[in-house]
């Protein structure tokens, strides 16, 4: 059985601040594997996208649809593996490209999920850091997003680089279907790399306040992210790092659904952390921060600087730098959820995947590389 | 709001059958007549759109609608259909797209918003609602009003099962109208989804007493998990938010793939995981994903058919769903058991309702709820 090592919190802090790096040497190159993607299917048409993807791939397919609908302006679904595996993939719309995301490219699920998908449908497109593996060799083609091992960490830096290669593809997925003319489809990949300093300016804001803010919340036996959009991708994304680090229950969820059901729940101070990134939904997110601390929530509110909200009384406020394109925002707006996974679990002294408790893959554990489909 | 007993929530589920039995067939006509108002022979793409039950109703009956209609669905929160995916449909082909909104009350302001928004593109809207002239009739295209007796308050569950029959009998006539089954088949499901009706009496009670001992077992927890795919993620999704209602206990509906990938490194070990295992696509999922979380620990409660060997060895407590009933349809009869087990922690929670015997919180929760609301 492997053992894991143990995994220090630090580990969160040293992926996040690599992040600005990654971008600005990774954008580029991520973009030529795409461009040559597009170029071998050319000539197929394209009225359908799927991405699917199991944990953090998931995630950032959530936070990709609404790239592909606005720059490409064609109906896109992102669905988790275990679902288009044995639901949807049996459905799928004619003319259709299904993007499966495996950062490893060893996720069992996605794997026998790419291999559905049947090729009078559509096409096939694997986006993974590792071009030999099972994902790459099931899919028609391949967009190899790989970035230097930094060590095993929950999933921070290969989160960035599968939303950096969804974006990518959305941008020229646009081109290809004469959306976006080739100079605007330059700009917006430019406009990506330049994220860099977004993100660097962002980590900025973060540090100190997700510090206090996991002081403050260490407490909690449960923590809750509310976003929409591009957004609900962070949320749930978020929970997923909370749990992954240091165990704590976490929950993602859209902005509206809180009103419905979460805003009933103990403990009455439960900290609700709030995106409300520039957008469509922004003046839900504002609603919504307020109602959840009129509720007793303990809100932390991420916005950016230039946002009125932050005028407001919250409990926490981070004023993220300002930026017009909300279909982009969750390559930085995740980074708050990365600090403050890292110091919960210094704050609560435990140690990232439970990795002193040997509650890993292949010994007992979860089996999301193993498993094998029945029936 | 005044204190509303847990006492009224056993009324509604013992109402289950007998609103099956004396309305389906109603629903059914209604259903025919509201699909003869617009272009039904032209959907070829359906959305669902609702909030909180009605959310996870759609979630409950999407299945239908591919596997029986052969119509690709897609749903989506009242939030994200009207702020993300109504931008991008002007592309699509409209006459081939079908909007359903969902809202019992007939007054949800997303849900309501969403229909008039598409309506403006020229797309065919539906209302399925329990309340004749509500606001949702007023905009719709056409409606679907299942009304049911009033009964005293209660987290819903009988209009969460008026809002799966109007969805899935929708399902159903469309799969005839677009030739997908013939009218005798299309007859032997209707008949088929009758005969829930004595399923849902044999499971109320065949599950009580299970229920009952586990809510006494489990009243000190402070987080519970419920897991499922495909329609059980509907079914989980719709269990967690019946605590949460019920007595504000934190609750969460999870995928049982994304739990493997996520909710395995949470704490606390002994949080009761609820695994919901119809018979069907992804059962051989709940059985593992039932291994896992006995190996590791948690209380183990499977909500399954009563021969279901496979995940019942794993099972601290079953609760026993009877009758043979298709995947599509499990939505209707595998929350029942849960309904109970919510009704039962209240009780040994000795809290209210809704926190309706929290004065403070019903002062802030009824004046942000008013303001909310069209009427």
């Amino acid at each position: 059985m492997d053992k894991m090592p143990i995994m220090e919190p630090s580990i969160m802090i040293d992926q996040v601040e690599s992040l600005p790096e990654l971008i600005e040497d990774h954008v580029e190159k991520f973009d030529v594997e795409v461009r040559k993607f597009f170029q071998k299917i050319n000539g197929e048409k394209i009225d359908h996208i799927y991405i699917t993807g199991c944990g953090d791939s998931y995630h950032a397919a959530l936070a990709s649809e609404m790239a592909f609908e606005k720059i490409s302006k064609i109906n896109c679904e992102a669905i988790n593996g275990l679902r288009f595996l044995d639901y949807t993939s049996e459905h799928l719309l004619p003319n259709s490209i299904v993007v499966g995301v495996s950062a490893s490219g060893g996720s069992a699920r996605i794997v026998e999920a790419v291999k559905r998908v049947d090729r009078s449908r559509g096409v096939s497109v694997s986006i993974t850091g590792n071009a030999e593996s099972p994902i790459a060799k099931n899919t028609d083609y391949v967009i190899h997003v790989d970035i230097p091992f930094m060590g095993r960490s929950p999933g921070v830096r290969t989160y960035e680089a599968s939303l950096l290669g969804l974006y990518l593809t959305a941008i020229r997925l646009g081109e290809y279907q004469g959306q976006v003319k080739k100079e605007e489809a330059s700009g917006l990949v430019e406009e990506l790399a330049g994220l860099s300093d977004i993100v660097l300016k962002a980590n900025q804001a973060c540090q100190a306040v997700s510090k206090k803010a996991a002081q403050n919340f260490k407490d909690s036996p449960a923590v809750l992210f509310l976003g929409s959009g591009p957004n609900f991708g962070t949320a749930v994304f978020s929970a997923a790092k909370i749990c992954e680090s240091c165990g704590v229950i976490s929950f993602g969820q859209d902005l509206e659904e809180f009103a419905h059901v979460e805003g009933l729940c103990y403990p009455d101070d439960m900290p609700v952390i709030v995106f409300a990134a520039k957008g469509k939904s922004h003046w839900r997110a504002v609603e919504i921060a307020n109602y959840a601390k009129t509720l007793g929530k303990r809100v932390m509110v991420v916005a950016e600087s230039d946002d009125d909200i932050l005028k407001q009384d919250f409990d926490f406020s981070i004023a993220m730098p300002a930026y017009d394109r909300e279909e982009f925002s969750p390559l930085y707006y995740h980074v708050i959820s990365d600090y403050l996974s890292g110091y919960l679990t210094e704050a609560l002294g435990r140690k990232l995947f439970r990795s002193d408790q040997n509650r890993t893959s292949a010994a007992l554990g979860s089996n999301i590389q193993t498993s094998k489909r029945k029936n | 709001m005044d204190p509303v007993s847990p006492d009224t929530m056993p009324k509604n589920i013992f109402d289950l059958p007998n609103l099956i039995k004396s309305n389906l067939l109603d629903f059914s006509k209604k259903v025919a007549s509201a699909l003869n108002a617009i272009e039904a022979d032209k959907v070829r793409k359906v959305f669902l759109v609702g909030d909180g039950d009605s959310f996870h109703a759609s979630l409950g009956s999407e299945m239908a609608f591919e596997s029986i209609a052969g119509i690709p669905c897609e749903v989506a929160s009242g939030q994200k259909f009207l702020d993300y995916k109504s931008s991008f449909l002007s592309n699509e082909n409209i006459d081939e797209i079908l909007v359903v909104g969902i809202s019992a009350s007939g007054s949800t302001k997303r849900v309501i918003h969403s229909l008039k928004k598409v309506k403006e593109l020229g797309i065919m809207t539906m209302a399925i609602t329990g309340r004749e002239g509500s606001v949702i009739t007023e905009i719709a295209d056409s409606s679907i009003v299942l009304s049911i007796p009033p009964f005293p308050p209660s987290p819903g569950i009988r209009s969460y099962v008026a809002s799966l029959s109007g969805l899935v009998l929708t399902a159903i006539h469309l799969g005839w109208i677009t030739g997908r089954c013939s009218k005798e088949e299309k007859d032997e499901l209707i008949a088929e989804l009758l005969s829930l009706s004595d399923f849902m009496n044999a499971t109320i009670g065949s599950t009580e007493e299970a229920a009952k001992l586990a809510a006494k077992e489990f009243k000190e927890k402070e987080s519970l998990i419920f897991i499922g795919s495909g329609p059980s993620y509907g079914t989980a999704v719709f269990s967690a938010a019946k605590i949460i209602e019920a007595c504000g206990v934190f609750s969460m509906g999870q995928d049982l793939e994304e739990w493997s990938h996520v909710e395995f490194f949470a704490y606390p070990d002994d949080m009761p995981a609820f695994i919901i295992a119809p018979p069907g696509k992804s059962s051989w999922r709940a059985v593992e994903t039932a291994g896992m979380t006995k190996s590791y620990g948690h209380p183990t409660i499977v909500i399954t058919s009563p021969g279901n060997e496979d995940i019942i060895q794993y099972a601290d407590y079953v609760f026993p769903v009877q009758g043979e009933v298709r995947e599509e349809f499990s939505a209707f009869i595998y929350h029942i058991g849960v309904d109970f087990f919510a009704y039962y922690l209240t009780k040994e929670l000795d809290r209210y309702l809704f926190k309706s015997d929290n004065r403070d919180f019903q002062k802030l929760n009824e004046a942000y709820q008013k303001r909310d609301r069209i009427r």
